[in-house]
This record gives structure tokens, sequence and C-alpha cells, in this order.
């Protein structure tokens, strides 16, 4: 069984990858510039991190 | 990657698409990635993300990351070359769009021109709508009838046959329909938006009102009493000698120019470079992001400027605002001013009676007013130095005070200087208008106006440091 820490680490670069394209698509339909919103690309990964950090700091969450 | 289905996919997507381009003359791969990348990289994520998710409710052994290292070089260089390619779209359209056609310029096949002509008459003050997808397309007003129009299609193809092919799918309208005139140029029954383009010169009488709409290519509009309506994805404007009200809206343009327009100007451009607007005897509305000079004069009511870090209100502009990236320029002004700016940027404003109201984020001010100063003067920046170029005779009540930076008082009386821990006050006043001058971080300089200088002057001499004191042998 994946642990819920493997998990996260599987799903954060696709996550990241898709906010990227996200932030892409909006610089491109002329809405806020890329040079504007790439510090979102920073929070997600924190997120993702402190999400992963939180699982393992759990007792019941299986450590590799 | 090694188990991954993505690799697959961008390598039959990407072999589809080429033979698509190859076998399609309607199609254009290069025109496809630059208008849908930022997707690519969305649809990516999310099969890698379906793929993760496939294999955790099967209980398989999950990847440690859900992206390689390689991947995300992959990413990195896709993105690179997309928007290198979505640039270079761009840069390709507007050669072929711009005035000066740079023929033998063209990348992808040749180009071919075929003449377009038609005539009809119509009423007195027709209401023109436009519809040219691609292309320049200039209207002039003359004491006329009728509405003539030439110009050519431009056809991009691989060779004659092919445009020749092109050419005949496309017909070109002047359809009347009461007072309502519609000229089309029907480039999408050619199956492709890209390979024809319509240049057109168009008689109109003087009394038309124009409506155009377009996806790329210019618009140039002079002589009529009736308004001027633009609608573009990404056109140069300019407009001359308009009777009406002119209303553009773009999201995209390279330089919107409009000159002696009696109505009202309200200008939408998401993204536009310059703009320049001179004598409109209505009021001028302006909100967009520009990236390039902006020119406004003689302005008979209101103008209203936003942009993302810019709003700027100048009742009766009788001189001029000229702006650029870091610098803004006001001369001669009959109404209130009122500026708001969050990006670094030095003002300077002369020629002037009514109140004014500046607040910077970051930023030198330098006012220089006329005698008498009628109204309330507030400025105020959080970082950059002041200066005032007072007139010897004018009326005043003045507080200038600097929270950090040096304080220079060459108006002499009744002005006093204060200072206080690392800044301070100059104030004085001889029962005249309000001036409020505020800096937290830079000088504060408060001069005899008149010679009114552009230049900036030499900073002052920073004060000798104080000598260390020499140690004593005992």
């Amino acid at each position: 069984m994946p642990t819920n820490v493997s998990l996260l680490c599987a799903v954060r670069g696709p996550l990241m990858l898709i906010a990227l394209g996200t932030l892409m698509a909006i610089d491109h339909a002329g809405g806020m510039r890329f040079s504007r919103t790439w510090p979102v690309l920073i929070i997600v990964f924190g997120i993702l991190k402190l999400a992963e950090y939180l699982n393992v700091g759990q007792p019941s969450g299986q450590q590799q | 990657m090694r188990n991954s289905i993505v690799g697959p996919i961008v390598l039959i997507a990407l072999g589809t698409l080429f033979l698509l381009n190859n076998l399609r003359v309607d199609i254009s791969v290069w025109r496809l990635i630059a208008d849908y990348w930022p997707y690519l990289l969305i649809v990516w994520g999310f099969i890698r993300l379906a793929e993760i998710a496939y294999l955790a409710s099967r209980n398989q052994p999950l990847p440690r990351r859900g992206l390689g290292g390689g991947e995300w070089g992959v990413i990195v260089l896709v993105t690179l070359i997309a928007s290198g390619v979505s640039i270079g779209t761009d840069v390709r359209d507007r050669f072929r769009t711009g005035r000066a056609n740079f023929r033998g310029m063209q990348i992808f096949g040749e180009s071919f021109e075929y003449p377009l002509s038609a005539k009809a008459t119509v009423p007195k003050a027709p209401r023109i709508i436009v519809d040219n997808r691609r292309g320049n397309v200039r209207l002039v007003g003359s004491d006329t009838d009728t509405v003539t129009i030439s110009g050519h299609n431009t056809i991009f193809g691989l060779d004659r046959a092919e445009a020749d092919r092109i050419s005949s799918r496309i017909k070109l309208d002047l359809a009347v329909e009461g007072d309502q005139v519609i000229i089309r140029t029907n480039q999408e029954s050619a199956g492709s938006d890209n390979k024809v383009e319509s240049d057109l010169e168009v008689q109109i009488p003087k009394g038309s009102t124009v409506e155009c709409r377009g996806t790329r290519g210019d618009f140039d509009v002079s002589q009529i009493t009736g308004n001027f309506e633009v609608n573009s994805e990404n056109a140069g404007v300019r407009g001359q000698d308009i009777g009406g009200n002119v209303r553009i809206d773009l999201r995209r343009s390279d330089i919107v120019r409009l000159v002696r327009v009696k109505g009202n100007v309200d200008v939408k451009g998401a993204r536009a470079s310059e703009i320049e607007v001179d004598q409109i005897g209505g009021q001028v509305t302006v909100d967009g992001q520009f990236t390039g000079s902006i020119d406004f004069q003689r302005i008979e009511k209101t103008l209203r400027f936003t942009s993302t870090y810019t709003t700027l209100n100048i009742d009766r502009l009788h001189g001029r605002a000229h702006m650029s990236d870091g610098d803004l320029e006001v001369e001669d002004i009959q109404g209130p001013l009122k500026l708001r700016c969050t990006r670094s940027k030095d003002v300077r404003i002369s020629g002037y009676t009514s109140p004014i109201d500046v607040d910077l984020n970051r930023g030198d001010i330098e006012l220089s007013p006329d005698s008498p100063i009628l109204g309330t003067m507030m400025a105020k920046t959080e970082s950059g130095s002041v200066t005032l170029h007072l007139p010897e005779n004018s009326k005043f009540d003045l507080e200038a005070r600097s929270r950090r930076g040096e304080l220079d008082n060459r108006f002499g009386s009744p002005l006093n200087t204060r200072e206080e821990n690392h800044g301070g006050v100059i104030r004085g006043g001889n029962g005249g208008s309000r001036i409020s001058l505020e800096t937290y971080r830079g000088s504060m300089t408060v001069t005899r106006g008149g010679a009114v200088t552009n230049r900036m002057e030499a900073p002052k001499a920073p004060k000798a440091p104080v000598a260390p004191p020499i140690p004593v042998e005992r």
C-alpha cells in the first residue's frame, strides 16, 4: 500500500506542472503576466511540502 | 518517465500535427502551437496525475517523484521554444500586417496578390460596418454618396495554384441594408484564418459612422462626422478628424493615435504599446496596460487614465501629459489633477494653479505651480525627493516634511526649517492656499520659482564624516 507521503511526493511534480501551465495560459490569454504571477508556484510548492511534512509528523503515518 | 504514457502520446500528437500541416493548407501547426502550448503543459500534468491515481488505486508502488529531472528539462525546453514560437508568430504577423509589407520575409511559402474592388450608392449618413479579420483598412470620408472600395487580398500559399484556389473561395461583400453598409472580406471561407490578408482603401460619405471588427491589422479612419468604433484582438488604430465619439476595444495594440476628435474618446487595451491623443473635444478615458510612451495633449474635458500601476485624472489639459516607463511630465493644466502610482515614477508637473493631489510609492516629485496658487496642493512620495519651485509673489500656507532626508529651504522667509530626528519640516506661509508635501525617505527642497529648469540639479555634496577620536597614549 503506498503511503500518503509517497503519494504526495508523486503528485507534487504533476501538480506543479498544472499550476505552471495554468499561469502560462492566463498570461497567454491576455490576463495577468507570468512575470507577476510566478510566486504562486512557490506557494503551491510550499503547500505540497507542508502537507508532506504534516503527514510524516503523524504517528499513524507509515514512514519508510 | 520509463513507465509513463506521456512520451508516446506527445510523439503521436506531434507526428499528427505536422502531418496535418503538410497535408492541409488551411492548418498551420505553428499557429496551433503558438496558441495552445500552455494547455499542453496542463494536459501533461493531468495525464501524469491520472497515472499516479491509477497506480495508487491498484496498490502498486508509486514513482518516487511524479516528474523526473529529465521531464522537467523537457518542460523547460517546451516552454522556452513555445514562447519563442509564440513571439515569432506575433512578429511575423506584425510584418505581414504592418503598413510596410516586407515581402520575401515570409518563412513559409510565398505571397500572391489579388485585386479587390466594389462600389455602391449609400444613404447620406450611413453606419458602415467593416469586418476584416486580417489586413489593414483605411476609410476616408469625403463629399460623396457612394462607398468605393479598392485594395487587394494577399494570399500566402506554397504556389500560385494553391493561392488561386484559395482566392476563388473568398468574395468581398459590400451590402447595403437600409442605412447600414456592411463590408466583409469573408476570409474565413478560405478555410483558414492566417493565409489571407485583405488591405482595403475605402472612400465613404462624410456623415458616416464607422464600426470596425478584426483580429489582426490596422484601422485608419479620417474625416467623418459620425462615431468611430474598433473592436479587434490586435490592431494599430489611427483616427483623424472624427466628428463623433471614438470607442476602441483591443486586446493588443502597437499604437493608438487619435487626433482632432470632437466627441468623447474611450480606449480599452489589455496590452498596448503606444498611445497618442491630441485635440479632443470631449472627455478621454483610457484603461489598459501600456508598455510604450503615452502622450495626451489638449483635452477639453476630463482625462481619466487607468493602468495597472497608475491612475491619473486631469481636468482640462491645455498642454501636454507625457508618460513613459519611469516618468510622467504634465504641463499646463486648467483643472484639478489627481495621480496615484504604485510603481516607481518620477513626476514633474508645471504650469498650473488648480488643486493637485499626487501620491507615489517611489519616485521624485518636482512641482512648478504658477501664481496665484488657487487650490490645495498635496504631494506625497514614500521614497524620493520632492522639489517645489514656489512663485515669488504667491500666497500660500506650506508644510513640507521629510521623515528621513535633508531639508533645503532656498525660498527663505516666511519659511522656517526645523530639523527633527533624521528629517524635519519646512513650514510657513502668508495666508494662502494650503500646500502639503511629504517624503518618507528623500530630500525636500523649496526654491523660488520662475526659473523652471527641467534638468535635475546636481546633488548637494554630502556632509563630511566626523573624524574618529584620536587614541591618546598614556
